[in-house]
């Protein structure tokens, strides 16, 4: 089972178990690395790089890809330009699509993953976690002494705030007959604030089932029930929409940091909710 | 433990530390400085190489991932003395400055060129996200790409948001 | 004898000769350039912006694993400075702003030279600090220089007081008057702009060594007389033991424009007698960079009934950060661009630069040109608002004519920006306007103008004649990207010469082999070393007709040279190749060489008395440039679509349209990532926030748009065969027209730039501060030391 640490600074496992013992029994600050784009990146936040990585890159589970199931799985190695690539069209899925395409840039979309962007702590603009959110994904974990557990993404981001040392394997999320959205500002660089809903109407075309999550604004991206709740029930119009976001702004708890104010964050939001129900009403015609 | 691949075509071993990003292997120990380290963060584009065929940030990829790879750098974009197609049409254009970028540029655009043969102005500035030039502008680089493209394409814009009446 | 050179034959759209090394990744690069023979070394750096340096401890760092040299203070006992010496090498006894030099460790590593540096032992005593300009103007104010009164000044009796490191005046008949008038309108507005970073691809650094007893620095520069003069100032050691040699240099902006980290790479070279290269991190880079400056402005006019400038003042406070650097001499430029563009009745302006703990700034293209227009043409949008005047017929009746005063009384000659605006017009005819793309968005156009100047200044280049035919043109003047040196000057040789400019060689700067030169900067390339290369080839020219004339039994003056043979004016195919005539004078009288140099043409005056403080009262060669842009701004996220930009640009004459035209679009897109996007803040200690690439955002592909250029030719130049520099104004009204033109969109004040989405959107819901500026006296008297 456990072989020697190699003195290396990078080990290279073959499987999520391997990678798991290499980090409980390591005793030097050692990470696991995915895309890398984080982590490399690291010195640029006054972070060093850390002294030993565990690379996922070799373990075949991580790699696994189901897009075509229902449940989809992605496996943690999931890059953002496979998932824009490889997502079925349907509207369901549409606000991961658009998510994954519309992060960061070309060259970094085909290496960035899905496990990297739900693990990384202390980065508020992942776009990948609020268009998850919305479509219900489970987060599938794997933990020392061999356990495998699953968290719906809410708990998930809880629970990756504690210190610890786990693995995600992949994510899971069931297609729907929902409608999606996402959609963020600004298209450049980071950004500063991102809405990502999904809804479904019932007969007389009045908003039955809705999740939309924000993500940019607070420390974490987070679902805003306290939008879901009032809205459930009226009509999915994008103006009315967008004055309803207006008027629950104040339950927002907006980060400032370089790229823009607190309050621009919750002044833009609206706007966004408005425009993520226009092409949910786009995609209804 | 020794890193092994390959280097516009040639084997190379790396038995340096795997945390390095490739970009300093390149630069530092291979001497190919071609590719060029300006921000060090994946933003500028300046060290794109292609890895197994796809275009990347050499400055966030860790050599140690690397066992094994194709690696391609501006150096072996075209035989010694020749251009690319891409190579030739900012020649002809007479689009480089400072020049800084554009071994990022040439490798990004021959890249996606070859899966999209038939770009609008939109689509070749959206795949230029990753590549930032501080000298030209930018238009005159994508004339030089349309100039090589099969048909003119109609001026396609940028999407507009959509905005509520007021 | 007369030279009969047509302009024709030097237009064409030559191809750069560096574009095949550069697109194959060939080219080398200062950053290039060291390998594994050479030490690597860091800096250390201040961490606080003002204290008292009580000790200094490099022992423990001097014995690291590695570590072969530690320069500090005592290597560099000379203070150095562009207008007032006030700058050392190294922080001695005080530290004035974070992030200035400590020390600099050269060792076999970086990562060993970054380990020592985490060893060098620093005691410090705080001091107060003041991070603002109205921080330091303050009465109390801690002063950064209280040894001020002692510092070496390039002019004598400049006035100076305390963190008012220098002034410049102009003062051009009664001001008061005018504005006492009972008939006039008087309209007042007050803008502050942040610094603009100029985030070169390649940061500044050297590769030094020590070679026969002489110091070689390799370096990314515009300046390599300055560094050498700067270097022997600071180590004190005469400067003919300083050679510079500048590569290809990537990207420079005017922050190249002065020596920096130079002179520690030599001292670390002396000191270990190895190669030592000295690199700024992106960090570095961008922490220390010498921005634009921060700049508040205070402007007023007094308007006829008849829609005519009577009066107009106005202060312009420049953050120098804590040494006077670029910004004295830069102090200069407000009477030639806030007091420039438009005719006025009587003029009165009082620019001042101020210390502050924060790090230093310098000169970036077009430099307070750059906010001064746009200062100049807000105001300007203002009293056609207040006075209920059409901009566009506002700016025909007002801006600058022929015979036309300048605010410090220079007679300005030919009639340029007029005619100008009416060439925007066709142009925008041409072109079609935009305002649909604005699809719901707010929707603003805006037209604005622009002086700036070209800074001629000494040059001296050399051409020797090959016996092959071609030339090598010798100069100190570097290749910075804008292709002046590898496309212009050669070109202009070229024509000179009669030969194609593919067979004119460039030699690579080195202060070695080429006389002086100021610096490739300033827009002066292709004027004064083009100049100098003209004098150059006068000189060989007259060799090689007298040669001629023998070999070809006629007089020097019936000769013409022409696609490299020298023949008989009005008889093509007669005369010789010109290796021929060559071979003769090498034979005769040896090889033909000259020489030539230039400094300026010394035409322009101002009026006695109407400038004081200033490093030139007139402008040699002004330039002219007018701006259009369409916006269209999200009124809901703030954000700003540029939709259209046009340009007319006075350009002299474009020997090279294609490459002008390159130029100019970089420029604009510089511009607006001036007017929009790119943004300098100061953190609560005085330190600049952003710290490369991800906080500083420089304008990608999607913000870029295509710019409608028209060459304006023909203005009256100075200039070689007519040309005038056309890089560096080009940048200078894209901050002016975007503000312009979202104050059109918006129907709001706009006072700030860069406008940010955050600001914009601020602004279109009313709680955007308006300035009001307090630190700035509505006295005249006030704001200016008796
Ligand atoms: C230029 C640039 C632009 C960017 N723009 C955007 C953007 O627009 N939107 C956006 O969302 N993001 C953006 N990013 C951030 C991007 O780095 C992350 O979003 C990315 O998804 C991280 O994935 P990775 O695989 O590269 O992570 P890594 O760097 O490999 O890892 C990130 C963190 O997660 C941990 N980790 C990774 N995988 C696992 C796993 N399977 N199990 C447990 N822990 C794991 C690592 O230990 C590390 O702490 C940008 C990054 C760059 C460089
Ligand atoms: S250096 Fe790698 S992206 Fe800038
Ligand atoms: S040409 Fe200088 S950065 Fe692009």
């Amino acid at each position: 089972m456990s072989r020697n640490i190699p003195r290396d600074t990078m080990a290279l496992p073959e499987s999520v178990d391997e990678a798991l013992d290499i980090l409980a029994a390591s005793d030097i600050e050692t990470v696991p690395i995915a895309g890398a784009t984080w982590i490399m990146r690291g010195p640029t936040r006054y972070e060093p790089i850390p002294p030993r990585l565990v690379a996922l890159n070799r373990i075949a589970e991580l790699r696994e890809y189901d897009f075509d199931s229902d449940p989809i799985h992605l496996g943690a190695m999931a890059t953002h330009d496979l998932i824009a690539r490889s997502l079925p069209s349907g509207a369901d899925l549409r606000c991961l699509a658009l998510a994954a395409h519309q992060s960061a840039n070309p060259g970094i979309r085909r290496l960035a993953t899905v496990g990297g962007n739900l693990c990384v702590v202390g980065f508020a603009a992942a776009d990948l976690v609020p268009a998850l959110m919305v479509l219900d994904a489970t987060v599938c974990l794997a933990l020392p002494g061999r356990r495998r557990l699953e968290l719906d993404l809410s708990e998930f981001m809880a629970f990756r705030r504690k210190p610890g040392r786990y693995l995600t394997t992949g994510v899971r999320f069931a297609r729907n007959a929902r409608i999606s959205a996402h959609v963020r500002v600004p298209m450049r660089d980071y950004p500063v604030c991102i809405v990502s809903l999904s809804v479904g109407m019932d007969a007389s075309g009045r908003i039955a089932d809705l999740r939309l999550a924000v993500g940019a604004v607070e420390e974490d991206g987070r679902r805003w029930k306290e939008f879901e709740d009032e809205a459930r029930g009226s009509e999915p119009d994008p103006v009315a929409m967008g004055e309803l976001a207006r008027k629950l702004s104040t339950t927002l708890t907006p980060r400032s940091a370089h790229d823009a104010p607190g309050w621009y964050r919750v002044q833009v939001l609206p706007a966004m909710v408005r425009r993520a129900f226009a092409q949910v009403r786009a995609e209804m015609r | 433990m020794d890193v092994q691949f390959f280097v516009n075509g040639e084997e190379r071993t790396f038995g340096g530390d795997q945390r390095t990003p490739l970009l300093d292997v390149l630069r530092g120990d291979f001497r190919l400085t071609g590719t060029k380290s300006v921000c060090r963060g994946g933003f500028c584009g300046a060290c794109t190489v292609l890895i197994d065929g796809e275009p990347v940030p050499s400055c966030q990829r860790p050599v140690g991932l690397l066992e094994g790879a194709e690696i391609t750098t501006i150096e072996g974009m075209a035989p010694v003395g020749e251009l690319n197609l891409v190579q030739q049409a900012f020649l002809d254009h007479d689009v480089v400055q400072c020049g800084m970028c554009f071994p990022g540029m040439v490798i990004t655009l021959t890249h996606f060129l070859g899966s999209n043969p038939m770009p609008g102005r939109a689509e070749i500035k959206e795949a230029l996200a990753g590549n930032m030039c501080r000298c030209t502008g930018y238009e005159r680089i994508v004339d030089a790409v349309l100039s090589i493209c099969p048909t003119e394409q109609a001026e396609d814009q940028p999407p507009v948001p959509e905005v509520s009446e007021r | 004898m007369s030279v009969k050179i047509d302009p024709e034959t030097a237009v064409m759209d030559l191809p750069r000769r560096d574009a095949r090394d550069k697109l194959t990744g060939r080219t080398r690069y200062m950053v290039d350039m060291a390998g594994s023979d050479a030490l690597r070394a860091v800096i250390v750096r201040a961490k606080v912006a003002s204290a008292k340096i009580v000790r200094l401890d490099v022992s423990a760092a001097a014995r690291m694993r590695g570590v072969r040299a530690i320069a500090t203070a005592a290597d560099a006992p000379e203070l150095h400075g562009i207008g007032i010496q006030d700058q050392p090498l190294f922080a001695r006894d005080r530290i004035r702003y974070p992030g200035e030099p400590i020390c600099a460790i050269a060792a076999d590593t970086l990562e060993q030279a970054r380990a020592a540096a985490d060893a060098v032992l620093l005691e410090l005593e705080d001091l107060p600090a003041c991070f603002s300009m109205a921080d330091a103007l303050a009465p109390d104010a801690p002063i950064l220089h209280p040894d001020w009164k002692n510092y070496e000044c390039i002019v004598d009796g400049v006035a100076r007081a305390g963190n008012i490191a220098w002034e410049a005046k102009v003062l051009r008949g009664d001001v008061d008057a005018a504005f006492a008038r009972p008939d006039v309108t008087i309209v007042e507005s007050c803008f502050r702009v942040g610094r603009q970073s100029h985030m070169p691809f390649e940061p500044r650094g050297a590769l030094a060594s020590y070679e026969d007893g002489r110091y070689h620095i390799i370096t990314s520069t515009q300046v390599p007389w300055t560094v050498r003069a700067v270097t022997a100032k600071v180590l004190g050691v005469h400067s003919s033991l300083v050679r510079v040699t500048v590569p290809p240099v990537g990207g420079a902006f005017g922050l190249k424009f002065d020596c920096s980290i130079e002179p520690m790479a030599a001292i670390l070279s002396r000191k270990t007698g190895r190669s030592v290269s000295l690199v700024n991190s992106r960090e570095e880079e961008t922490t220390t960079c010498l921005c634009r400056e921060n700049a508040d402005i205070w402007i007023r006019s007094a308007i006829t009934p008849e829609g005519t400038i009577a009066g107009r003042e106005g202060v312009v406070l420049m953050d120098a950060g804590a040494y006077g650097g670029e910004q004295v001499f830069l102090s200069t430029m407000t009477a030639h661009t806030l007091g420039a563009s438009y005719r006025l009745g009587a003029a009165r302006f009082s620019t001042r630069v101020i210390y502050t703990n924060t790090p230093p700034n310098g000169a970036f293209r077009s430099c307070n040109g750059a906010y001064n227009a746009f200062a100049l043409e807000r105001h300007t949008d203002e009293i056609c608002q207040k006075i209920g005047m059409d901009p566009m017929a506002f700016r025909k009746k007002n801006v600058l004519r022929d015979q036309d005063l300048g605010s410090t009384g220079q007679v300005f000659e030919g009639d340029v920006l007029g005619p100008m605006l009416e060439r925007m017009e066709a142009l925008r005819a041409s072109t079609g306007t935009q305002e649909h793309r604005a699809a719901g968005r707010l929707y603003g156009r805006a037209t604005t103008v622009g002086t700036w100047n070209i800074f001629v200044g000494p040059s001296t280049a050399t051409v020797n004649l090959n016996a092959d035919g071609s030339a090598t043109l010798i100069t100190a003047s570097v290749e910075i990207g804008s292709g002046s040196i590898t496309q212009g000057v050669p070109q202009i040789v070229a024509a000179n010469l009669g030969i194609h400019p593919s067979k004119v060689i460039v030699k690579g700067a080195d202060t070695d082999a080429a006389g002086y030169d100021m610096g490739t900067g300033g827009g002066r390339t292709v004027v004064s070393m083009g100049s100098a290369a003209t004098a150059a080839c006068a000189v060989v020219r007259k060799r090689l007709l007298e040669t001629a004339s023998e070999l070809l039994q006629t007089k020097p003056e019936n000769l013409v040279l022409r696609d490299g043979r020298v023949e008989i004016e009005g008889r093509p195919g007669s005369g010789t190749a010109i290796e021929t005539v060559i071979a003769r004078a090498e034979q005769t009288q040896g090889p033909i060489s000259g020489s030539g140099s230039f400094t300026a043409p010394g035409t322009a005056k101002a009026m006695p008395g109407c400038a004081a403080g200033h490093f030139f009262d007139a402008m040699d060669l002004p330039v002219f440039v007018v701006h259009e842009g369409e916006v269209a701004v999200d009124p809901e996220t703030g954000e700003v679509e540029v939709l259209a930009y046009r340009v007319v640009q006075d350009v002299g004459r474009a020997i090279n349209p294609r490459a002008v035209r390159g130029q100019i679009q970089g420029a604009v897109i510089q511009g607006i990532g001036y007017g929009l996007h790119e943004q300098i803040t100061i953190g609560p200690s005085g330190a600049i926030e952003q710290t490369g690439f991800e906080t500083y955002h420089i304008p990608l592909a999607q913000d870029a748009v295509k710019v409608d250029i028209d060459l304006f030719e023909g203005a009256p130049s100075c200039g070689p065969l007519g040309t005038k520099g056309v890089a560096e104004v080009a940048i200078m009204n894209g901050g002016a027209t975007m503000a312009c033109a979202i104050a059109n969109a918006t129907g709001k004040k706009v006072q700030q730039l860069p406008l940010v989405a955050s600001r914009v959107l601020g602004l279109v819901e009313g709680f955007e501060e308006m300035l009001e500026h307090p630190h700035i006296s509505r006295k005249w008297s006030d704001n200016i030391l008796k």
